[in-house]
């Protein structure tokens, strides 16, 4: 029984934590979320018993290929990986973003002057296949995806 | 023993035809292993020659390096983790008391 209260304690800590730390992150400012920090000092819970209040969190996650389980905050910060991103970083934009062009994106987000430095080639392609292909280590793709990053083309 | 310099580079892009005034450079940080730190320059230059690609207006882009703008010599070791170590550092001295905006704003260090 008092495993339980403890139990439900800690997950409503965990959500307040993952509601509350998108705000203090900076741009481009990751925040770990580290389940070990969530043990109580009587160490009554195990990390097998932290997990399982995993569930507890009402998250919809969902799988995007080439990153992984991911879900969307009400903030616009993102969860991937078990690490939260802000709304401004690279990883909310392919979470948020992960079907639309880059044409569509720049179109959107994105000064004009871009498109005289951003390859042709990946023009028509979505966010999430960019991403993939500068993970494998593509010219062009790391150059894409650096274009679409910086804040410098940012439309204001 | 190899040391590990940060080298502090800029890359000029010229597109083709010039269809609005727009100039654009890039500055980038690479990390170099060298024995003969006298050698980084060439090392810059054969690694990234000129390249021209198609760009998203239809024209071609040429990127260029065009100059090494600083080069500093890494003081943390990076064989165990790379996690919070300091990968480049310059001072910025000034002859009379200057405030951190001013600074900001001499060096564009914001921009």
């Amino acid at each position: 029984m008092m495993k339980k209260i403890i139990s439900t304690l800690l997950a409503l800590s965990v959500f307040t934590f993952v509601l509350q730390a998108p705000a203090k992150a900076s741009e481009n400012e990751t925040v770990v979320i580290n389940t070990n920090d969530f043990v109580s000092s009587e160490g009554e819970l195990n990390p097998d018993q932290l997990a399982e209040t995993k569930f507890a969190i009402p998250l919809p996650f969902f799988f995007i290929p080439g990153l992984g389980q991911a879900a969307v905050l009400a903030t616009g910060a993102v969860i991937v990986g078990g690490m939260i991103f802000s709304s401004n970083s690279w990883e909310a934009q392919v979470v948020k973003h992960h079907k639309m062009t880059a044409d569509q994106f720049i179109s959107k987000n994105r000064k004009g002057s871009i498109r005289k430095e951003f390859p042709s080639e990946y023009l028509n392609k979505t966010i999430e296949q960019i991403n993939k292909d500068a993970k494998k280590g593509k010219k062009n793709a790391k150059k894409a995806k650096k274009l679409l990053t910086d804040n410098r083309f940012k439309k204001k | 023993m190899y040391d590990i310099y940060s080298v502090k580079v800029l890359f000029e892009s010229t597109t083709s035809p010039r269809l609005s005034p727009e100039k654009i450079f890039e500055e980038r940080i690479f990390l170099i292993k060298t024995k003969k730190p006298d050698e980084i320059e060439s090392i810059i230059h054969e690694n990234f020659p000129e390249e021209t690609y198609e760009n998203s207006e239809g024209g071609m882009t040429t990127n260029k390096v065009v100059a090494i703008l600083d080069t500093f010599e890494l003081v943390d070791n990076l064989e165990e983790s790379v996690h919070l170590k300091e990968v480049y550092s310059r001072y910025l001295v000034f002859d009379k008391e200057t405030s951190p905006e001013e600074a900001i704003e001499r060096y564009s260090l914001d921009k």
